[in-house]
């Protein structure tokens, strides 16, 4: 487990960031000037843990970024979506979630799974339809949706 | 409630019923009630056997947390030692391996690492330094030995029902009307209205953590020992952790 790594990749006026491991007080934001873009991107499957220095170093990296920038944040996993849905200011004004993780928990085999939601249309109108349950990836039974529905789609509504 | 630390060691305590987190913390806050417990919460009749037990000694809880809140449902338990900031990886990591091989665990490792993360860099970062006087915690990127003398451990066990994360300092520096005033104001203000942007704590990893348990244990020996831990459900009663119904315990010992 190593610090926060991120990759640049910069086209014109659009910048696509991918984040690699936990945000937290060791992490060193790139000195990009993301004020300098139109459109942001933020992929972070790969991202394991934030904490509550990571979310202050994250909301202070990123108000930069000007207001009428295009803002996405793709391929969240539950760590960023919980943080999207209590910290105002960690997804920016404006911004959107491009795609998602649900976890799924099987009870059979005590297996957790993830699903990735990038239903653009869906998004937009904040009404994603997440199947209640999915086969298991390991034992094949149903595996039910590990969230609080009302509570982890709060986003949809930013 | 300084008061509360300073004279009074019997605290009261309410049973309550789908209590939502931020009237848990009002109560708290603003009355002289020490233990909050909610009559449908998960290992309820366990809760109350713990506020029975630290109101007759509230020692029990300061020489084995793990035993005073779970009693004889205790199932397994773990202890690391730790005194360097360095240790924080190796040690999210240890708690990693070993919750693993508990059945429904899988599903709140986010909240493990969290929890677990938060403790240790309290313990670390805070309980030095309050317990020396100074105002503020230390810079997070700093490096802290806290020598062998001041070691603090990070301690989990769990039973069928849940998984208690939690953390022990030799300091007692843990200031419980701070910090329930601290937490109040991030329910006031929001979570990103209370961060602070300096380079010590931001001053939301309790929040984060009370968000992210179903009972939370806060106890002080004061300038002697803080032991602090969290609950979390595990196996079918895990989502209870997305509801909003929180257990709160002031445990304060003064001899």
């Amino acid at each position: 487990m190593g610090a926060l790594k991120i990759g640049e990749d910069v086209h014109g006026d659009t910048v696509s960031l991918s984040l690699t491991g936990p945000i937290d007080e060791d992490a060193n934001f790139p000195n990009i000037d993301l004020s300098s873009f139109q459109e942001v991107t933020f992929d972070f499957m790969n991202v394991t843990a934030i904490n509550s220095c990571g979310i202050r170093e994250w909301i202070r990296w990123i108000e930069n970024i000007k207001p009428e920038a295009r803002v996405t944040y793709s391929n969240c996993p539950k760590v960023i979506i919980d943080q999207v849905n209590m910290v105002d200011g960690f997804l920016p004004t404006n911004a959107k979630v491009g795609s998602f993780y649900v976890p799924y928990f099987c009870e059979s085999c005590d297996n957790l799974d993830t699903t990735l939601y990038s239903d653009p249309v869906g998004i937009a109108n904040g009404s994603v339809k997440v199947p209640p349950q999915f086969p298991c990836s390991k034992c094949k039974q149903a595996a039910e949706i590990d969230v609080i529905e009302g509570k982890y789609f709060k986003f949809l509504k930013k | 409630m300084n008061s509360l630390v300073k004279k009074q060691v019997y605290i009261p305590s309410v049973l309550v019923k789908d209590l939502p987190a931020d009237e848990v913390i009002k109560i708290i806050t603003v009355s002289q009630v020490g233990h909050v417990v909610q009559k449908n919460g998960v290992d309820f009749e366990l809760e109350k056997q713990f506020v029975d037990g630290v109101k007759l000694n509230s020692l029990n809880y300061f020489s084995d947390p793990l035993k005073a809140i779970l009693g004889s449902t205790l199932i397994n338990q773990l202890h690391i030692k730790f005194k360097e900031s360095v240790q924080k990886k190796e040690t999210i990591e240890k708690v990693k391996v070993w919750v693993s091989n508990i059945r429904g665990a899988s599903r709140i490792q986010d909240s493990i690492y969290l929890i677990v993360d938060e403790l240790f860099t309290n313990a670390i970062y805070n309980a030095l330094p309050f317990f020396v006087g100074l105002r503020d915690s230390l810079d997070r990127k700093e490096k802290v030995d806290l020598t062998d003398r001041k070691a603090c451990e990070i301690f989990v066990g769990h039973n069928e029902h849940r998984l208690i994360l939690g953390c022990s300092d030799s300091f007692g520096s843990l200031n419980l009307e701070k910090l329930s005033n601290q937490l109040l104001n991030t329910y006031a203000k929001g979570i990103a209205g209370s961060i602070k942007y300096g380079k010590n704590g931001a001053g939301i990893g309790c929040r984060l953590m009370f968000d992210n348990c179903i009972n939370f244990y806060l106890g002080v020996r004061e300038n002697e020992q803080t032991i602090v831990a969290l609950g979390l459900p595990i196996g079918p009663n895990a989502r209870a952790i997305d509801i909003n119904f929180k257990n709160i315990h002031f445990i304060i010992n003064k001899e």
